[in-house]
Parts: C-alpha cells; sequence; structure tokens
C-alpha cells in the first residue's frame, strides 16, 4: 500500500536509529539477566538466601533498564518523574503497611 | 474545534498530550499492581514454614513467555522507529510480528499453562497421617537435604469413591448422568466408584456431596431452595491419583527443585484415604493462596496483553491507514504510548516472573 514515504520525514532519522539501536542492546541484556535469574535460582551452589538475593539483583537490573531506557523515563521531562515520584511513594507506603502488619505484635487476635 | 498540543509539546512542561495521559495511567496501574503484590509479599511472608507450595510452576515455559514478551518489546520498538522514518510497510511488518509474538505468549500461558494447572489434582496430607505415605511424600530426604516439607501428592484425579446411601440417588444418578461420567455399581458395601474426567466434574460431585435432597423439598424449611450442607450420607472415601514422578519417586534429587523438571506423569497409582486428607483440590485458584495470587496477577496481566493487543491490531486497520497518511507524526506519537504501556506490561511480567516461578 502506498503511503506516501516522504511526507513529513523526520529530520532526526539518525537519532532514531540509534534510540532502536540502544533498544535491541537492552532487549538482548534484559534475555541475559532472565537467564542470570533463572541459573542463580537453580544452580546447586550457594545458600538459598544467596540465590534468592542473586535472582532479586538480576530482577532489579531488568526493571531499571526497562523503565529507564525502554520507557525511556531516564530522559523523560521532569513533568513525569515528578508525578511518579508521588506513585513511588504510595507503592513504598503500601510495603511498609504490610511489613507493619507482618510484625504486628497483637497477631492471632481478632 | 483542533486540540492543541497532539503533535507539538507545550512549551510550560514540554510534553504533548497523550504523553501526560499515558504516564497518568502507568502511575495507576503502578499502584494497582503494588497493591497486589505488596498483598502477595504479606501472605507469602506470614506462611508457616514449610505450608508455602513449591514448584508448581514449569519455569520452561515461563522463561520462554518471557523471553517472547521481551523480543515483542523490541518489535515494538522497531515499529515506532519505522513509522518515524515514514516506512510505512516495515512499520506494518514489526507490529503485525508484535501482535503475533503477544498472542504466542497468551496461547502459552492459557492452553500450556493454565490448563496443565486445570487438570492438576492435589491432596494435602493431614500432618499426622505424614508418616503413612512417606514413600510418596519423602520427608526423610527432604529434611537431610534441607528442602522444605512435602505434604502433597499431587496427579491426575482418575477416580474417586464414594460411600452412598439410597436417599443419595436423586442427587448423585443424575449428576453422574449429566457429567458423563463412568460410575460402577456400588458395592456391597455400598461404595460406589466414580472415574472423573475434568475438575469441573469433580467440583460438581463435591458440591453434591455437600447438599441433602431433603432440604429442597422440605416444607419446614424457611428458605426450601436453599441448600444446606449434609451431615451424614454420602461422603468421599477415596481418591485415586495417578501420581506425578516427584510423588513416585520422591527421594530422586532431580526433584529437588521440581520447578525445571515440571510436573511430569508417572502412571503410578495412588490410592489415598480421604480421612487422611487435610485439603483436596485441583490447581485451581482454590488450591492455595500461592495459586490464587498467581492466577489473579497473571490474569490481570494477561487482560493488559489482550488491550495492548488490541490497540496494535487497530493500528494494522485501514482507518490507522488514514490517520497515518493524514498526519504521520499524530500517528507515531499514539505508536510511541501504545509501546510505552507494551514495555509497562513488559514490566509487570519482570516482576511476576521471579516471584512466582524462581522465589
Amino acid at each position: 500500500m502506498s503511503t506516501d514515504p516522504e511526507q513529513g520525514a523526520p529530520h532526526d532519522a539518525g537519532e532514531v536509529g540509534k534510540y532502536v539501536k540502544s533498544q535491541i542492546k537492552v532487549g538482548l541484556t534484559l534475555m541475559v539477566f532472565i537467564l542470570v535469574a533463572v541459573t542463580a535460582a537453580f544452580f546447586p551452589v550457594g545458600s538459598p538466601g544467596g540465590r534468592m538475593a542473586a535472582v532479586c539483583i538480576a530482577g532489579l537490573i531488568n526493571v531499571f533498564l526497562v523503565t529507564a531506557v525502554s520507557m525511556h523515563l531516564k530522559t523523560e521531562r521532569k513533568t513525569i518523574t515528578q508525578f511518579l515520584v508521588f506513585t513511588v511513594i504510595f507503592v513504598l507506603v503500601l510495603f511498609g503497611l504490610t511489613m507493619l502488619a507482618h510484625f504486628d505484635s497483637t497477631a492471632g487476635r481478632h | 474545534m483542533e486540540i492543541a498540543y497532539v503533535v507539538k509539546p507545550r512549551p510550560d512542561t514540554g510534553l504533548w498530550n497523550a504523553k501526560v495521559a499515558i504516564w497518568l495511567f502507568l502511575a495507576s496501574e503502578v499502584m494497582l499492581f503494588g497493591g497486589l503484590f505488596s498483598g502477595y509479599v504479606f501472605e507469602r511472608i506470614g506462611a508457616q514454614p514449610g505450608m508455602w507450595p513449591h514448584g508448581l510452576m514449569d519455569v520452561r515455559w515461563g522463561t520462554l513467555n518471557t523471553i517472547i514478551l521481551i523480543a515483542s518489546s523490541i518489535t515494538a520498538v522497531f515499529a515506532w522507529g519505522a513509522v518515524k522514518m515514514r516506512r510505512f510497510n516495515e512499520y506494518r511488518l514489526w507490529l503485525g510480528i508484535t501482535v503475533l509474538l503477544g498472542l504466542t505468549f497468551l496461547c502459552i500461558k492459557i492452553f500450556i499453562e493454565y490448563n496443565a494447572k486445570f487438570n492438576h489434582f492435589g491432596v494435602f496430607i493431614k500432618q499426622d497421617k505424614i508418616s503413612k505415605y512417606e514413600a510418596n511424600l519423602g520427608n526423610d530426604y527432604a529434611a537431610k537435604k534441607g528442602l522444605p516439607p512435602r505434604y502433597e501428592i499431587s496427579g491426575d484425579l482418575e477416580e474417586v469413591k464414594i460411600d452412598r446411601t439410597d436417599a443419595d440417588a436423586s442427587i448423585l444418578d443424575p449428576l453422574v448422568r449429566s457429567i458423563d461420567a463412568d460410575a460402577e455399581p456400588q458395592d456391597s458395601q455400598g461404595i460406589q466408584t466414580i472415574k472423573i474426567k475434568s475438575w469441573h466434574d469433580y467440583g460438581a460431585l463435591q458440591n453434591a456431596l455437600l447438599i441433602t435432597p431433603g432440604a429442597v423439598t422440605n416444607p419446614e424449611e424457611k428458605d426450601p431452595g436453599k441448600w444446606v450442607r449434609k451431615p451424614d450420607g454420602a461422603s468421599l472415601v477415596s481418591y485415586t491419583i495417578k501420581m506425578d514422578t516427584i510423588n513416585s519417586d520422591p527421594a530422586n534429587p532431580k526433584y529437588d527443585r521440581p520447578q525445571l523438571a515440571g510436573r511430569v506423569n508417572s502412571g503410578e497409582e495412588k490410592t489415598v484415604k480421604a480421612s487422611d486428607v487435610d485439603f483436596a483440590s485441583y490447581f485451581t485458584p482454590n488450591h492455595s493462596t500461592f495459586l490464587g495470587s498467581y492466577y489473579l496477577i497473571t490474569i490481570l496481566h494477561a487482560l493488559h496483553i489482550v488491550g495492548g493487543l488490541i490497540v496494535f491490531t487497530y493500528f494494522l486497520l485501514p482507518v490507522s491507514v488514514r490517520f497515518y497518511q493524514r498526519d504521520p507524526e499524530h500517528f507515531a506519537n499514539r505508536v510511541e504510548v501504545s509501546c510505552i504501556y507494551w514495555h509497562f506490561v513488559d514490566l509487570v511480567w519482570m516482576f511476576a516472573f521471579p516471584v512466582f516461578y524462581l522465589l
């Protein structure tokens, strides 16, 4: 289907190409860290706690790569990062409440 | 009337409308999934030692699905890059591949992973009866290796035996006919064997055993339609299960981490007395808090995939071609925000995969 490819062609074609290449690298890195996490979880070496820590670290690197690079939060405008700060605070408080509930010394009472 | 800032960014924020909208939407999504994951963590850390299920997931399919999802994120970016460079045919190719990868993810999830679980059955043995089933649970071996204790015998449910009276006929016989089950006649002790074909047949049978026929028509009952739990009468006597290899050969080191071995049926049958069973269920949300959380979060995630696929498919339709021809930069912005959403779906899976499959 003809769609007039020259119409409104961007001037930043080089930049787009560079961005796409960076995404390929990120994607491949994600796949590598997924395999690292799977291997760390089941490799019969080290303590269970150590394996768990390795899985968590690999997972956090992946989460950082997706948010910072794939979703380009690293280069995003301040407005977005500012309101996302509130979201992060909300989630942290939520997990904090979970911890408080867990360590509540009145456990077992209704 | 023309809407402002759909292509050019607003000078004070430096953002165009859809960019702000998608990030606000994703912020709300983070809070939604954050709530679900924090609930899961609460249940997980509060579980009694050894009572949290392990090895119910098949890591091989989970890993493959993760790689498929990451690949779809890359192809979505290729599609965005192509539309930015005004290569429309290339854009359609990459977006089409993204849709196919998303569909593959869903198919693996629904037809392989969920399907395998919904056809898998497990009985949790009562704490005081565990030693009786040591040959199938392997707790001595597990203790030596420092593995969590095992309470469950799992596999394919073949048949159940029911102790029934003539009074149960009005409920059980039509039910057995309706689920097309192979039911043997009662033996001399009133025990009937019913072959189970699927998880919903078992559910129907289980419900039938909890009601009394008299309650439905009893005129003294205030609510004649109400089903009440049966105080006596028909009850389950035993379950016959074609066991998984983890239960037929529990001391095999291969099953120290059953996620990697998968739940493979050994073909060996085991009959477990109902009186020895604490709880029995197919691997449905009813099975455990773990599976309840797993289905809740992964189905919600799958619905997000479906949402993304609907949007991507819309971008492949002729209506989108006309939109592209009219204003390609506006169209590219729409593809961009869809890609950001798709990356977010990827991000949720980056949390869900280690939480459910690896930890």
